[in-house]
């Protein structure tokens, strides 16, 4: 990943050696700044929209939903079945439910799911919409009629403890075992259910409006900078229609079983591409990955919400943010001191990727520290095959040596790399092992911004120098990858007004509203170009360069391991011996 | 890496293609059915139809479930009559 300073050749590239200067004209001629300019349209737009355009009687729902799970909480010691309901009714408040968000979704979606035919995951009409849904109503009934009587089995075990005082442990006991099995038959219901509603869709003709405003967004910033904007516009089709392949390919059902993200098919397929048949002259003005990664992190800086922290309590930061840096830290010096790895560069970003959360930290070390494509492509392939891995074998083993699914929970929230596998597999425990595994997850996702800023921090200071020079703080500005301030910017800003909001009304605004309904949609897409742009530039003998020795694999299955011994201890420390109470409640 | 003869190039390219297909059709599901936890975690998945590749907290929509339900248990944790012994 090339930056705009002047570095050493590359036998000496961890090296600069002469000084970095900052112009005013930066602002309208650099790729950080247009960054930053281009992610913050997005998000002033994003925040515009939902914002003046709240869902009908929210504060209502809101304060009628809190009034019933405090008086339940007040009345059991446990959480009850209207408990659940009312949070259930709170949580179905959102804002990409307007019907404005909606459209905004249609024209931002992804290829949808397939199985056999890919050509489903880009059209359906109304009888395919309505066949699919015909073939899935018998297991929707099936799974309601499991849900209804296992809530039925739940109120009355609720009801025996209730008329017992909540006096008898076995009743309480009881009870909550069933209202868990009621939870999980309802999950099973909600999903069979959403399976039979009637979907129509034609990305046919919804993609290519995306390309050309996405086209058209980018080649603003494209001209300012001076470069070729015809021939990017040009080469943009290409990256576009590569992306929504991989996208597509990414939908597959066996491609989801095996946790393989978008991100790896776009490398893939342009890698396939770029060393065989050859990447062709005329897409080349439109690898544009720096510009594409940089615009998706400012986005991505608004999802960075550090209120998250505040919502998750003790336990669960001591093992997301106690665990992380020093796993991170430690895997980094490992690497450095035993293995004497060449690239401090693919160090960091292999140890960012494995401690941190997968992908998206990845992404975000690496345009922090200005690492290789080759290097972020490494660390993502890496991820990929252990993710892949542990999402299956860590809840096996959690089954069969009988651990606490809490502890399971936060186990594997602490230690899968990719936010979507350890959400399917805290589920695939039980429903408070997946509050616990995502829940942490988050925090986890959380602490990229602290991440991405240290490391951009300590390269501009420590890493960017030769050996025994003095580095000034107006050298460190210099030198400091500027798209990062707008990440920062976008954390703060967009952190301030979800504490502003109150947790449950940003919760349906922000969270269920921007960044899940507007922001989220673009950064995929921004980031998916980048990978595109990596994999239509890479060489196969240029990424077996560094792997040489195994040393990578040797990095990540060392760091893993220690990162799975520290986070079960934390884990089992916090929920059981510090935090029983809390646990207890889950 | 680059190969000189236009058909050799073709044809790696459509090596790679079908090698993707494969994966996707023939070893993946394949490899699925040999394990027995594999295979009750492939069912989980297909069934919940999760996004496992999600690389954010912002695009698995059970994490907001997850979220909303930890933060409830933090802001109103069940407090109910103690036990008297």
């Amino acid at each position: 990943m090339a930056d705009s300073r002047t570095i050493t050749p590359p036998n000496q590239d961890d090296v600069v050696v002469d000084k970095a200067a900052s112009k005013l004209s930066d602002l309208w001629t650099k790729e950080d700044y247009w960054a930053i300019w281009l992610g913050f349209i997005l998000l002033a737009i994003g925040l515009a929209l939902f914002l003046n355009n709240r869902p009908e009687g929210m504060e209502e729902k809101i304060a009628k939903a809190n009034a019933v799970i405090e008086a339940e909480a007040a009345r059991s010691p446990f959480k009850t079945v209207a408990y659940y309901e009312a949070q259930d009714a709170k949580g179905a408040i959102k804002g990409s439910n307007m019907p404005f968000a909606k459209t905004i979704s249609k024209y931002l979606a992804h290829p949808a799911g397939w199985s056999t035919n890919p050509i489903d995951g880009l059209v359906q009409d109304k009888a395919a919409g309505e066949a699919k849904s015909a073939k899935a109503m018998p297991a929707y009934e099936k799974a309601k009629a499991t849900a209804d009587a296992a809530k039925a089995e739940a109120l009355a075990a609720e009801d025996a403890a209730a008329f017992a005082g909540f006096q008898d442990t076995t009743l309480n006991q009881t009870a909550q075992g069933k209202i868990d099995d009621w939870r999980k038959a309802k999950k099973k219901a909600s999903s069979a259910k959403s399976k039979t509603s009637v979907k129509t869709f034609n990305q046919f003709t919804t993609l290519p409006v995306l390309m050309i405003a996405l086209g058209l967004l980018f080649a603003l910033g494209i001209k300012f900078m001076g470069k070729d904007t015809t021939g990017f516009l040009k080469g943009f089709v290409a990256v576009f229609v590569v992306a929504a392949i991989s996208f597509l390919l990414a939908g597959q059902s066996v491609s989801k079983q095996y946790g393989i993200e978008f991100a790896v098919w776009a490398i893939v397929i342009g890698m396939l591409i770029s060393n065989t048949v050859g990447t062709p002259k005329w897409i080349k003005p439109a690898l544009e990955t720096e510009f594409y990664i940089k615009t998706g992190l400012v986005l991505l800086g608004a999802e960075v919400l550090f209120n998250k922290i505040v919502a998750i309590g003790i336990p669960g930061i001591f093992v997301a943010w106690v665990v992380t840096p020093i796993v991170l830290i430690c895997t980094f010096i490992f690497g450095q001191k035993v293995l004497k790895m060449p690239s401090k560069t693919l160090n960091m970003v292999i140890s960012a990727d494995m401690s941190v959360c997968g992908t998206s930290a990845a992404i975000a070390t690496a345009a922090a520290c200005r690492a290789k494509k080759e290097e972020l492509t490494l660390a993502i392939g890496l991820s990929l095959v252990f993710t892949a891995i542990m999402m299956v074998a860590m809840p096996a083993a959690i089954k069969a040596t009988g651990m606490p699914y809490i502890l399971g929970g936060a186990w594997m929230g602490g230690t899968i790399d990719a936010t979507g596998a350890v959400a399917a597999a805290g589920a695939f425990l039980s429903e408070q092992a997946l509050y616990v595994a995502a829940t942490i997850k988050m925090i986890q996702n959380v602490l990229i911004g602290v991440t991405a800023f240290g490391v951009a921090i300590y390269w501009c200071y420590k890493v960017d120098c030769v050996p025994g020079q003095k580095v000034s703080a107006w050298e460190i500005w210099h030198r400091f990858p500027k798209f990062v301030l707008g990440f920062l910017t976008a954390s703060i800003i967009f952190s301030s007004i979800y504490g502003a909001l109150g947790s449950d009304v940003a919760f349906s605004l922000i969270d269920q509203g921007v960044l899940r309904g507007f922001v989220g949609g673009f950064r995929g897409w921004f980031f998916c170009f980048a990978f595109v742009s990596i994999g239509l530039a890479t060489n196969f003998r240029e990424l077996a360069h560094y792997f040489k020795g195994g040393k990578p694999l040797i990095l990540y299955v060392c760091g893993q391991s220690f990162n799975l011994a520290l986070t079960l201890l934390m884990a089992y420390i916090m929920f059981y011996v510090v935090f029983p109470d809390i646990t207890a409640k889950i | 890496m680059r190969m000189n003869n236009p058909l050799a190039r073709w044809g790696a390219l459509l090596a790679g293609l079908a090698l993707i297909w494969l994966f996707m059709f023939q070893a993946g599901p394949a490899l699925t059915q040999h394990s027995s936890a594999f295979r009750q975690y492939a069912a989980h998945v297909d069934e919940l139809d999760f996004n496992t590749g999600a690389i954010y907290y912002t695009d698995v929509e059970i994490v907001a479930e997850g979220d909303l339900g930890y933060r409830t248990t933090v802001e109103y944790t069940p407090r109910g009559p103690a036990l008297i012994n």
